[in-house]
């Protein structure tokens, strides 16, 4: 089963072979798993999602007709759903951060200060960076999710998300611009901090 | 050279351009450095970040085998139902136990008078054959919705958990800022006084 091309398993799940169904899921189980554990950050509804998504693959199936690959067809749903997801939860929480911003500051004011300090993260907590990327718009997000942790190409991301590559790169420098200028803002205050 | 594009940035930061002239620019250019270093600090903290690995659901496959042979299971007992009512067997539901009672069909020959009154028996007996069917599917269908509005519930419980903390986070950061502020204006009015001047 394993030298088998998806294509084909693909076919045989069509017919109602389950055995060539549980093949697949077995193959993107953990691709999709980790997709979607990097992108919601909380092992329940992660778990939860996956089987959404692999039951709504199973019902659909047969509508599958091959115009573009099983896998880019598989995470266009896993990324769909993923920020539908998201889109329902979203709470715009105001943060310190806001209340910074409307203050006036602004982190080319103190630019000599604000090079770039990594070691300076350590000191931020790893949740506060969470947050941050969690208020990232959602199609920004699974961008980055894609390109950082599943590693994947930018035409491979373009395919999946259904957009064109200046986009999505576009998109993602949005998302690495805003965290940038949300992390130095937090360097401020970690710096000005009694 | 004009300015580096948001996409010849990302090919930089993500070390997939061999542009010696993009490489060049951004290292001359004050502008382009400092978006550069601003989205390379940015990828920094995302690739900092450390989640657990998520334990796979080994029985995914299985959950999959049982949804559908639960749903196979549904339309075999209310076929069952159906032919066990015919024979004569009735079936009665109350308060979630379900009681069972045997008779013989056609045991003796049937004038025309008896062979209605059996007939509208069985049909009786379809009747409550599907409507047991039905309860026990609303029964499923309760159960799942029971576990739903609890998973909600404790999802709604942890959310909330996790704001209230983020909000005394952000009110002990306020309270240092506060803190801080006040104690710089105290200096400047020490320090105008030891001048001489009125601040």
């Amino acid at each position: 089963m394993e030298s088998i091309l998806d294509t084909e398993l693909v076919q045989r799940a069509q017919r109602g072979d389950s055995p060539a169904f549980d093949e697949l899921i077995i193959r993107y189980q953990k691709r999709v798993s980790s997709l979607v554990y990097r992108y919601v950050e909380d092992r329940d509804c992660a778990s939860d999602l996956v089987q959404d998504i692999f039951l709504k693959i199973y019902t659909n199936i047969k509508r599958f007709k091959g115009d573009a690959s099983f896998s880019t067809w598989l995470f266009r749903i896993a990324v769909n759903d993923c920020i539908d997801y998201k889109r329902r939860l979203k709470v715009r929480r105001e943060t310190s951060l806001d209340a910074i911003t409307e203050k006036g500051f602004d982190p080319r004011d103190d630019r000599q200060d604000a090079q770039i300090e990594m070691g300076l993260l350590t000191r931020i907590e790893n949740k506060r960076i969470r947050s941050l990327v969690d208020q990232l718009d959602p199609d920004q997000k699974m961008i980055l999710v894609m390109k950082v942790y599943e590693e994947m190409t930018f035409e491979d991301i373009a395919r999946v998300m259904g957009a064109p590559l200046s986009t999505i790169k576009s998109r993602l420098y949005k998302a690495l611009d805003n965290l940038g200028k949300d992390l130095r803002r937090l360097q401020f205050i970690e710096r000005t901090a009694p | 050279m004009k300015h580096l594009s948001e996409e010849q940035l990302i090919d930089l930061v993500f070390e997939e351009t061999k542009d010696s002239q993009s490489h060049r620019h951004s290292q001359s250019c004050g502008e382009c450095r400092e978006r550069l270093d601003r989205i390379a600090l940015g990828l920094h903290a995302v690739r900092s970040l450390d989640l657990e690995p998520i334990p796979l659901r080994k029985p995914l496959t299985v959950r999959f085998l049982r949804s559908r042979r639960w749903r196979w299971v549904g339309w075999a007992a209310a076929a069952s139902f159906l032919l066990l009512s015919l024979a004569g067997t009735r079936f009665e539901l109350n308060q979630g136990q379900m009681s069972v009672e045997f008779a013989m069909f056609g045991t003796q020959q049937l004038n025309d008078d008896e062979f209605e009154n059996r007939l509208k028996g069985v049909e009786a007996d379809m009747l409550s054959a599907f409507q047991l069917h039905a309860e026990m599917m609303q029964m499923q269908v309760d159960d799942r919705l029971n576990a739903l509005y609890a998973e909600h519930t404790q999802q709604m419980r942890e959310l909330s958990r996790q704001v209230e903390d983020d909000i005394k986070s952000v009110d002990y950061q306020n309270g240092d800022m506060i803190a801080s502020m006040r104690d710089d204006v105290y200096s400047y009015i020490q320090s105008e006084k030891v001048r001489g001047r009125t601040p």
